[in-house]
């Protein structure tokens, strides 16, 4: 017993003086500045064919070249690897020049080859991340520093370009076939960045790519560090092993945004990210089995004013979020729905009975529950088991046996809610999405085309809602290049889809994320004033990171830290020193 | 004739089970852990059923705390605070430990009920069927408990009832076990052999002997499951496995880890809940001992 004691201790004290080292590295050592970053989401696949998860985006923001950036300010495109373009006439065809001094990390030079590989590849093979942008686009080598790239139809996105370019040299060895289950660990870099050490389900470590032809970054090392939870990773920020952290639990992110945690200084970002809940309105497609009552715009209107938003965004978000009224289809608050605050859905109990009444759904047989025609006014609720997703259940829920509609809540995973939701199975489910920057992907998942017709299959439009007026505006803003025309036609897009409810659209959400302002400054946010830090689109911080003030750390810290490291290890040799003798005198026994 | 045998028969089987009773309520007076675990747990029990006079249910609607500030320290208003959505903390924990209670005991049915049966089928019959019955035992014996009711509670549901179910099914491994051992040595017993020579079907013999025997262990192993049952329905709660619509102990603790009531220091919202569950559990555990000692006289004296 009292063995193992000691050996705790031991180790302990060791621990202790490692982080105490690690500490002063951080902090001392000014020829190599580590920033050290908490996150709650592993890696799902460096393979940019098949990875999908912010975190996945964030490591390809660091380490793949794309032709165009986008700027911090506004996401208004900006040379990267082309350093200018042209367009012809009928915005079809862009020649784009790159830059001659790029190579990727290995030292291979980077040049036209390596774009127009990538985007064929992508096409050709539908890679998840790249289709959605390069779908009508043909690109073709011009010579070593020119590209041309073609797009069938007008494409408003264009020239931006901002797909993750691939090192040909490296993936023209990998098959079709094996692509998919390609690790991506060949550690080539074309980026500011490149992985120099990983530990699946612990950490991540970049350092920088000495060949990057961009903005020279002043941090010489990224770690992303996995944590169990956000309020453990929260700690580890506030005790100093961390210097920035994503997911902050809101009630402590309050008191930071409010400085009332020293040292500590919080960013509240958006940039789209909200949350709803689809409708079935049940558009004939020959499957699924939404609630009849569904079908009629009137009763989902009334879903929506029964719902409270601005409760859920003091209570959940504690104020960090703004009430929804339609989709949030980019992460460019400029294409949000503008809607008169008086017109707008808001919590009115009063008109969402006054709806239902007019539909024809009253309690006939007083149980409290509306009904028509001997069909009970009673949906079935999904629930997303993602930690938070569900916290807006209960309150939903209440709210809707208010004015009379009774729900049966199951919880589901996030696979299972899919497969009910291509098999069109389902009242109501809780969902959310994070848009694009460009507006076009959003707004075409609630085109016709994308409702559900085979359960194998499935389609992105969840409110199974067909609306040909939506359609044809879809398909007008998709081809319109003038930027002030096509806002106007995504306004209308807004009007009809908050006219016929397809959604209850519940909240826009914040980011919460939180650094150490004593050791850095220049937090870039994108978009600036209102988006994160972390895990934007371009993820443009890494490069623009300083260490905080120019004075310097003081040498008070530095003796502090080596005295506490010389104690650390002082105790550690005696307490071992101590369990040896001890363990010496059990094995005589 | 044979009907006044008959009651006279009923009578004193009554009149022994009712000095049998009185002989374990005796000890249990004198067992000081086992009679505290009893107080405790009429304690627990007065609170569960006091639920209605401490707060009115409608305050755990989450839309009760509309006006009230989040996360607000013990006050008159609210004597253990508010949570993280401005609800009363004491309404939950009454009301919870309703849930909680239910949970563990319809669990310790579900557990019982399925581990008396395997344990008696097991115990009593030999070859291939006994076999199987002790390979499934094994199974559930050595399955990662929590995994196994992680999975089952996704997929059948998570009502309370479903939920009880669940942790029934997961935890009555052990039971079966303890009651087989306990069949082998009883079946071998001389009463029970003579009932066979007379012609006694099985049926007749398990029932009417064997299961007798075996009831005070049965009981004492109940009183044992609880705890673990609460216990399993707190953690499952805890990691969000939990139903999200009616307040459970371990709801509360999930609520409050979520929330991160540690960092902000906001003791009133997690140390209710934590020590309400280490309350029951000691409680059915001291109680659970006792009796154990009470029915298995080789435990006596120690």
């Amino acid at each position: 017993m009292g063995k193992r004691t000691l050996r705790v201790l031991a180790t302990g004290a060791l621990g202790f003086g490692l982080l105490a080292a690690g500490l002063s590295s951080n902090v001392s050592a000014k020829d190599n500045l580590v920033f050290s970053v908490g996150v709650t989401q592993d890696i799902d696949s460096l393979n940019v064919s098949v990875g999908y998860l912010v975190m996945d985006f964030e490591i390809w923001n660091l380490t793949l070249p794309s032709l165009t950036d986008m700027a911090a300010e506004d996401f208004s495109i900006l040379p990267s690897m082309a350093e200018s373009w042209t367009g012809s006439e009928d915005g079809l065809t862009w020649t784009y020049k790159l830059r001659s001094d790029m190579k990727w990390s290995d030292g291979e030079p980077m040049t036209a080859d390596d774009v127009v590989y990538t985007i064929t590849r992508a096409v050709e093979e539908g890679w998840v991340n790249h289709t959605a942008t390069l779908a009508n686009i043909t690109a073709t080598v011009i010579d070593a520093r020119t590209v041309e790239v073609v797009s069938a139809v007008p494409d408003p996105k264009l020239p931006g370009l901002g797909v993750y370019i691939l090192p040909k040299h490296i993936y023209e060895k990998i098959s079709t076939e094996d692509l998919p289950n390609y690790p991506a660990d060949d550690n080539v870099s074309g980026g500011s960045f490149q992985i120099v050490e990983r530990k699946e389900g612990e950490f991540i470590r970049l350092a920088r790519n000495p060949n990057w032809w961009g903005k020279e970054p002043k941090i010489d090392e990224v770690i992303f560090r996995l944590y169990e939870t956000a309020e453990a990773q929260f700690n580890a920020l506030k005790a100093g092993d961390l210097d920035a952290i994503d997911d902050v639990p809101v009630k402590i992110f309050t008191s930071v945004a409010a400085g009332e945690v020293e040292n500590l200084i919080g960013v509240a970002g958006n940039q789209g990210s909200f949350s709803n809940i689809a409708i079935n309105t049940s558009c004939a497609t020959g499957i699924g089995n939404g609630h009849v009552a569904l079908k009629d715009p009137k009763v989902r209107q009334a879903i929506n004013w029964a719902i409270d938003r601005q409760l859920l965004v003091d209570k959940l978000l504690n104020g960090f979020g703004a009430p929804a009224m339609s989709i949030v289809p980019s992460a460019n608050p400029a294409f949000d729905i503008k809607i008169d605050a008086a017109e707008a859905y808001s919590y009115d109990p009063a008109k969402a009975n006054a709806l239902l009444d007019e539909a024809g759904w009253k309690d006939s047989n007083s149980d409290g529950v509306r009904d028509k025609d001997g069909t009970e006014l009673k949906l079935r609720y999904f629930d997303r088991s993602t930690s938070g997703a569900g916290d807006t259940t209960p309150f939903i829920t209440g709210w809707l046996k208010d004015v009379g509609i009774a729900t049966d809540v199951k919880t589901l995973d996030e696979d299972s809610l899919i497969a009910e939701q291509s098999k069109s199975d389902f009242d109501l489910y809780t969902w959310g999405w994070t848009p694009y920057v460009d507006p076009d992907n959003m707004l075409s998942y609630f085109t016709t085309s994308q409702v559900p017709t085979d359960p194998e299959v499935g389609g992105y439009n969840d409110g199974n809602w067909c609306n040909e007026e939506y359609d044809a505006l879809y398909v007008k803003q998709n081809a319109e290049l003038d930027p002030v025309k096509r806002a106007e036609l995504i306004q209308q897009m807004h009007r009809v889809f908050y006219d016929e409810a397809p959604y209850a659209a519940l909240y826009k959400y914040d980011n919460l994320q939180a650094f150490r302002s004593d050791r850095w400054q220049n937090f870039t946010r994108q978009p600036s004033n209102v988006g994160p830090v972390l895990f934007t689109n371009t993820s443009p911080v890494y490069r623009d990171l300083e260490p905080a003030g120019s004075g310097g750390i003081s040498g008070g810290t530095n003796t502090m830290v080596i005295v506490i490291v010389a104690l650390a290890v002082a105790g550690g040799i005696v307490v071992a020193f101590a369990s040896r003798r001890k363990k010496s005198a059990d094995d005589r026994q | 004739m044979s009907e006044s045998t008959g009651t006279t028969f009923r009578a004193m089987t009554w009149a022994r089970r009712r000095t049998a009773l009185s002989r374990v309520w005796r000890e249990l007076r004198h067992d000081r852990p086992g009679f505290i675990g009893l107080l405790l747990l009429s304690g627990f029990g007065l609170f569960a059923l006091s639920a209605p006079l401490i707060a009115d249910r409608s305050s755990l609607l989450v839309a009760s705390g509309r006006n009230n500030p989040d996360l607000a320290a013990p006050s008159i208003k609210f004597l253990l605070g508010t949570d993280e959505i401005g609800r009363d903390v004491l309404a939950q924990l009454v009301w919870g430990s309703r849930v909680s209670l239910f949970i563990g005991l319809f669990a310790t049915v579900v557990a019982v009920v399925i581990g008396s049966v395997v344990g008696l089928a097991a115990g009593y019959t030999k070859g291939k069927v006994s076999a199987v019955l002790l390979a499934i035992d094994d199974f559930f014996l050595v399955v990662p408990f929590l995994p196994l009711a992680i999975v089952l509670a996704v997929v059948l549901g998570r009502s309370p009832v479903t939920l009880s179910i669940v942790i029934g099914v997961t935890s009555w491994a052990g039971s079966a076990r303890l009651i087989r051992a306990q069949v082998l040595t009883l079946s071998e017993r001389a009463y029970v052999e003579r009932a066979r020579a007379l012609g006694a079907s099985s049926w007749h013999v398990i029932v009417r002997h064997v299961l007798p025997g075996v009831a005070p262990l049965i009981i004492a192993n109940a009183t044992l499951i609880v705890p673990s049952a609460i216990l399993t329905e707190s953690t499952l709660s805890f990691l969000g496995f939990g139903d999200r619509l009616s307040p459970s102990w371990g709801k509360l603790l999930e609520g409050a880890q979520s929330s991160g009531s540690i960092t902000l220091n906001a003791w009133w919202y997690y140390l209710p809940p934590g020590l309400c569950i280490i309350g029951i559990v000691l409680a059915f555990t001291l109680l659970g001992r006792s009796l154990e000692r009470i029915f298995d006289p080789r435990l006596r004296g120690r």
